[in-house]
């Protein structure tokens, strides 16, 4: 792992056992698994938006959780900056936070309604001892809310959530995530919840923090323009799985994995003069419990052979820096 | 559909079905108009299907409550229904909880069709759903349009969809129409300023990258207490005097293209990016 690389995943897994009632766990011992994140490996790199997309119940969000270590991996590693802190506990674990914060999707359940702005920003220097007194809390807080344009700051500190928009709120929660001055942050579609008018600026509020602290953004979005728009690599994830990687004007121009493809191919042209003849994909995703053997798009596959429903394809580099997980892109 | 919930209630205007105000029809006349006339895609099918009936009775029960047929006849229908929204006729014995998100959604496009309605009002019928399932429903409402020749009103936030799907299209703020007009000249050429705006603001994989997306300012209003004259004039570069105590009305710009904006003439071929800098630059 190079200075350049700030998190690197190895083989990271995530299973969920599954609940089952009584009688079923007397007449079968066997334990089921979600396999919600099944082995992914990718790094990410200084000051650099990573973009994680994929549909609903791919892993992406376990896999935003795992890397701000909010859950503890069933396998494989976390480095973060060379450090494994897959197994992170107590004070280690809150110093790492430190370095490390999240972004949630919805900004009217992330904030507690009865925190003032000012405690809701001031939280995490307190949990984490950064600052001494309130002079220096004062400061800290002001110019966080200044960074993400809430101006005056000493206005909107006295504020209390319902007080705010949408757009306002999530700029909260980004002043709350970089008031510790973070090294990596998550956001987890951070502007999914939002009024249409008001998405641009939040993304780029984002852009524009990026360049300010050159801090590191996974970005998790099922919104693959608007990882076009912010993102300058991206992973596309299917059943736990990353099946391909790149940079992310090459994934979305000439994707080269069957179900990217696809997708891409799904989203609706926002210019009404190049509609899209299309001929969707068919079918939906398995249960995450019973993967197919093999592939794991091998069901919905329109080029599905074989060897692509008795072996499992791994992720190959098909050009620089353009990983592909494909037996009929290798 | 007059199923407005209260406290909510219609306190003026018409709706003019084929030269008659639905309005003025009572609670039996106007259940022979829905279903029969007007029928609804409702948003989360996931709410909308009762989970303690077959999906298949309550297709009939539609049926049967509007049509006069028997229950043998309304079953075929049925099943005839599913095939048309690409599902397994076997299913109508299931409950929604053992179909996917995307049956559950076909299942819904089924009922609204039961009795071959005039007028199909889909209420943003794929917000819940994956982008590969949204693709199919989209394009299984547009197969559906072209063989039961039917109008479809969508409801959505998504413009793309509409840019991909529609003919027509109304843009709304803040209670009211701001835009009309066919789908190619409103996104080629808005009228209106937050129409520019919004069209600006959508994030598309075929924009270049190095283009800033556009972000209008300020955030929509509280119904409580609209903004007076216009409700859009306080996130709008072009607003004055006139804006903040006239409410524009919505004309007829160019044919068949109509503006809710006092200066809808100066707007013509002019970017959202321009007039929001033209402001700046004369502040």
């Amino acid at each position: 792992m190079s200075i350049e690389e700030i998190v690197q995943t190895i083989n990271l897994k995530k299973w969920f056992p599954v609940r089952r009632g009584f009688f079923s766990s007397l007449f079968s011992k066997k334990q089921l698994f979600i396999k919600a994140v099944n082995g992914v490996n990718f790094t990410i790199k200084k000051g650099e938006i990573f973009g994680l997309a994929g549909e609903s119940g791919c892993g992406k969000t376990t896999t935003g959780k795992l890397l701000v270590r909010l859950l503890e991996p069933t396998e494989g590693k976390i480095l973060f900056k060379g450090e494994d802190i897959s197994h992170y506990k107590g004070k280690k674990l809150r110093a790492f936070r430190r370095k490390a914060q999240m972004i949630f999707q919805d900004p009217y359940e992330s904030l507690n309604p009865r925190l003032r702005i000012y405690d809701a920003i001031a939280e995490p220097l307190r949990v984490q001892k950064i600052v001494t007194n309130h002079e220096e809390e004062r400061e800290k807080v002001y110019s966080a809310l200044e960074v993400v344009h809430l101006t005056p700051p000493e206005e909107f500190s006295e504020r209390y959530p319902h007080e705010l928009s949408g757009g306002q709120r999530q700029r909260v929660a980004i002043a709350r995530a970089l008031v510790v001055n973070p090294e990596f942050i998550v956001a987890d579609e951070p502007v999914s919840m939002l009024d249409v008018s008001i998405r641009a600026s939040i993304l780029n509020l984002l852009l524009e923090i990026r360049e300010k602290f050159r801090v590191a953004i996974l970005f998790i979005s099922h919104d693959l323009s608007v990882e076009s728009y912010v993102s300058d690599r991206m992973a596309i994830m299917y059943l736990g799985e990353i099946v391909e990687l790149g940079p992310t004007e090459k994934i979305l121009n000439n994707p080269i994995h069957p179900y990217v493809q696809a997708l891409i191919a799904a989203i609706p042209s926002s210019n009404p003069l190049r509609r899209k003849r299309r001929k969707p994909l068919k079918g939906e995703p398995p249960n995450p419990i019973n993967l197919p053997p093999g592939c794991s798009f091998s069901p919905r596959c329109p080029y599905a052979n074989e060897r692509c429903k008795r072996e499992k394809p791994f992720l190959e580099e098909i050009e620089p820096n353009h990983y592909v997980a494909c037996f009929l892109a290798q | 559909m007059r199923i407005v919930p209260p406290p909510g209630r219609i306190v003026g205007g018409e709706i003019r079905l084929e030269d008659e105000n639905i309005l003025e029809k009572d609670e039996d006349e106007m259940r022979k108009i829905r279903w029969k006339r007007i029928s609804i895609i409702f948003q989360g099918a996931m709410n909308a299907l009762n989970p303690v009936f077959r999906v298949g009775d309550q297709i009939k029960e539609a049926i049967l409550l509007h049509e006069n047929v028997s229950e043998r006849e309304a079953e075929n229908r049925v099943k005839r229904l599913f095939r048309e929204v690409g599902l397994d006729p076997q299913r109508i014995n299931d409950y929604p909880h053992e179909l996917s998100g995307g049956m559950r959604q076909r299942v819904m496009i089924a009922m609204a069709l039961a009795c071959s309605p005039d007028i199909v009002i889909a209420d943003e019928p794929t917000t819940a759903l994956d982008t590969t399932i949204q693709a199919q429903i989209l394009e299984l409402l547009r197969e559906l349009r072209a063989k039961l020749r039917n109008s479809t009103i969508l409801i959505t936030h998504d413009l793309s969809i509409i840019a991909e799907t529609c003919d027509k299209i109304a843009i709304m703020y803040a209670g009211k129409i701001v835009e009309l007009g066919d789908v190619v000249s409103v996104f080629t050429n808005p009228l209106h300023p937050y129409t520019k705006g919004l069209i600006e603001a959508i994030p598309s994989i075929e924009k270049s990258r190095s283009k800033v997306l556009f972000a209008i300012p300020g955030s929509p209003p509280n119904l409580f207490d609209p903004p007076s004259g216009c409700r859009f004039h306080p996130r709008c570069p072009r607003a004055d005097e006139k804006c903040i105590k006239e409410e524009p009305m919505l004309i007829e710009a160019t044919q068949g293209r109509y503006v809710a904006c006092h200066y809808a003439n100066e707007m013509r071929d002019l970017d959202a990016l321009t007039l929001w800098n033209n402001w700046r630059n004369n502040l």
